[in-house]
Order: structure tokens, then C-alpha cells, then sequence
């Protein structure tokens, strides 16, 4: 099987343990992706914030290379870039943008193409296929699914889940033998890009979800989002600089959860890149209590 | 929000939150440039824009070793194409909003 591959910028710098931790798990399930020759920048929330064409543009000019290399189906792992890329398909169905879009990136556009975000992709290969790769007990972990905003909002554009109260990424996590947690911040917004303009508000969201995650129990936030992850894992350096007292979680990927049910270290999966560290959650129960 | 906003860059008008802004104007010129987000040159542009030198220098040391900042940009095949995009997309006739009246 294979399908083709929009990393998105992120993948190959703040977020590579993303890339990798992918990879060695699809590698596991003879799974096979293909990076879209000439890929380039989805423009984010750069390019939205200021022009209306060339946030639509940038996504498009992915999509119609992908199309062009005969792709039917593209997982974009990043939930930014998988937002801006479903928002573009979206637009493009009105006239007056598909003129004016089509006019900027010099090529006429159809459509056809099937963008897949991670936890739709694990969902489309099936949990039985997954199932049947799982090694690891993972039962001592408890985790709580962060889906932020852009996995599921706005729904009439990404047809994803509820906008509310999403369980498909739940899903994934109960297939591979880990417990998941009801709790309230799963579509909360992290502070996303105003990581770097405005570090205090990020600082502020973070800190809610992370202590709403921790008051329900659970030892782990799972998350599909390299912003949301360097929101919740980075930046969770500052928030317990600035209070005293704030308990840590660490913070994985559903890419790299997988992988460790399937047995594969936290080296190979690039979880030590992490900022908080996950080493102790991850041990086995009986590990833990004997220490 | 977006509307707004697009429409104060297309008259040129000063922004409330200009860090926010300065940070927008740069990650653009990355992708302008590379075709790619580049986060070193981002932050490097951002701070000169801002002038917060200092504001988390102390998280550098950290990314740079765990190889999540790169020190040269990933460049896209398609940088050529990307940067005649952005520029067309900065002429009047493909912007949204349009000077009706002027």
C-alpha cells in the first residue's frame, strides 16, 4: 500500500520526532508514503491573517503537483497544514475564488484528491491491522487525546469528527492497549502561532490544558499537532519556570504511542528529543510502583 | 477576523498588534524565499523586526541540539513558482478586497 505524503514544513525541524515516529510505524505495517515531489509551504496562519487568495494559492499549488504525480490520497500528519489544505479544497469550490486562484498559480485546478489528517489515516488502515502489530502492554497509561482546533473546526469544511466532543483519536489509543481519560480541554486552543509574538497567552491556554489533563487523571497528552506539541512540551519549560509547584506531563505523539505499542524504544521513535521527559510514565506499572 | 485584517494589510494600515504582525510579515519572507518555513531565518527576522533580541534565547541551545532547528533552510523545488505566487497575489487585481470607490 501507499499513499502519498504532504509533511508540511514543521516535520523536518520543530517537529521531525512526528516524521520519524510515522515513518517506523508504517514501516512496521508495510505501509509505504510518497512525498509530493516540489512540495512547498502551506502559508499557515501567516498567510490566512493576510491575503484570502494566497492562503488558498499556497495549498493548492501542493494539491495540483500531488494530482499531477498521479497521488489519490494524501496524509498530511500536520493538523495545520491538514486545515489549510482541506480549507483550500473548500474554497475552491466557489467560481469567483477558483478564477482567481487559478489565475494566480498559472494551472487550471480539479479536484479528486483525498487529504487525510493522522488519526483518519490510522482509522482508514483499520485497528485490526494495527492490533495485530501491538506487543506492549500499555495498559498503565492514561492518556489524554488533544485534538485542538484544527483537526476538527470548522466542521463544514473538515467533515471530521464531533467539533466538540471528538473520539476517533480515542479510538486509535484504546486499539494499542492504552487507557484514555474524559476530560475537558480536548478542542481548547493552545495559543498556536502566537507562540513566538505573544509567549504569555500560549503560556496561559497551555497551562489550562495541561492541569485539566492532569486533574482527570491521566500521564500522558496525546496529540496529532506539531504546534499544539511544542505549545504543550516546550513551552511547559516556561509555565513551570512561572509557577511554582506546576506538575509536569509529558507529552507524545499518536504516531509515537503507536510505536511503543509496537515495541519500539523511545530512542527510535525519537521521543528523547522531547522536552519534558517521558521515560518514567512509560515503564511498565510494575516498574513504577517497585521504585 | 481574517477579513479585517487582510483588508488593513491591503490599505496599508498600521497594525494594533504590530508583533504579530512583524511575525506574519516574516514567516512570509521565508516562504517567499524557500518556498518552506524556515525557522532559524524566522526567528533571526522576527527579532530584527521587533528588536526582542533576548526573548527565548535561553530555548535555542535546547532546539539546536536536538537537531529541531536547522541551521540552513529545507528549500522546495518549487521556490521559483512559490515566490511568483506570493507576488501575484500582492498585485490589486487578486486581492480580496477591493478599492471599490477609489
Amino acid at each position: 500500500m501507499s499513499y502519498g505524503y504532504y509533511p508540511g514544513c514543521s516535520l523536518s525541524g520543530t517537529a521531525k520526532e512526528f516524521d520519524i515516529s510515522l515513518k517506523k510505524v508504517l514501516q512496521k505495517l508495510s505501509v509505504e508514503l510518497t512525498e509530493i515531489q516540489g512540495w512547498a509551504c502551506c502559508g499557515a496562519s501567516s498567510a490566512h491573517a493576510t491575503s484570502h487568495i494566497l492562503s488558498i494559492a499556497l495549498p493548492v499549488h501542493s494539491l495540483l503537483l500531488a494530482k499531477e504525480q498521479g497521488l489519490k490520497e494524501v496524509v498530511t500528519p500536520c493538523a495545520a497544514c491538514y486545515n489549510r489544505l482541506v480549507n483550500a479544497q473548500h474554497e475552491m469550490k466557489d467560481p469567483s475564488t477558483r478564477t482567481k486562484v487559478e489565475t494566480v498559480v498559472d494551472k487550471p485546478y480539479s479536484n479528486g484528491l483525498e487529504v487525510l489528517n493522522l488519526i483518519q489515516f490510522f482509522n482508514l488502515l483499520g485497528a485490526d491491522t494495527i492490533k495485530a502489530k501491538v506487543t506492549e502492554k500499555l495498559g498503565h497509561i492514561k492518556a489524554a487525546c488533544y485534538y485542538g482546533c484544527l483537526l476538527v473546526r470548522p466542521h463544514d469544511v473538515t467533515g471530521f469528527d464531533d467539533e466538540e466532543q471528538p473520539r476517533t483519536m480515542e479510538a486509535v489509543v484504546e486499539a494499542v492497549g492504552a487507557k484514555t481519560v474524559d476530560w475537558n480541554f480536548k478542542t481548547e486552543c493552545c495559543g498556536a502561532a502566537h507562540s513566538i509574538a505573544h509567549t504569555n497567552i500560549v503560556e496561559h491556554l497551555s497551562k489550562k490544558i495541561i492541569d485539566d489533563a492532569i486533574a482527570h487523571g491521566a500521564n500522558v497528552i496525546i496529540v496529532a499537532c506539531p504546534m499544539c506539541h511544542s505549545n504543550l512540551d516546550m513551552r511547559q519549560l516556561n509555565i513551570i519556570k512561572s509557577f511554582p509547584g506546576q506538575k509536569t506531563i509529558p507529552v507524545l505523539y499518536l504516531s509515537e504511542l503507536v510505536g511503543l505499542a509496537m515495541g519500539m524504544s523511545l530512542k527510535e521513535l525519537a521521543i528523547d528529543l522531547h522536552f519534558i521527559k517521558a521515560d518514567e510514565i512509560l515503564k511498565p506499572a510494575e516498574a513504577v510502583t517497585a521504585k | 477576523m481574517d477579513a479585517v485584517r487582510e483588508l488593513s494589510v491591503i490599505y496599508g494600515m498600521e497594525a494594533g498588534d504590530k508583533d504579530t504582525a512583524k511575525f506574519h510579515e516574516a514567516f512570509l519572507d521565508q516562504i517567499k524565499n524557500f518556498g518552506k518555513s524556515y525557522e532559524l531565518g524566522l526567528i533571526m527576522e522576527y527579532k530584527m523586526k521587533t528588536m526582542h533580541l533576548m526573548k527565548d534565547v535561553e530555548l535555542a541551545p535546547g532546539m539546536l541540539m536536538r537537531g529541531k532547528m536547522s541551521l540552513t533552510p529545507h528549500l522546495s523545488k518549487e521556490r521559483k513558482n512559490i515566490k511568483k505566487i506570493m507576488e501575484k497575489t500582492k498585485t490589486p487585481e487578486h486581492k480580496d478586497g477591493e478599492r471599490k470607490g477609489e
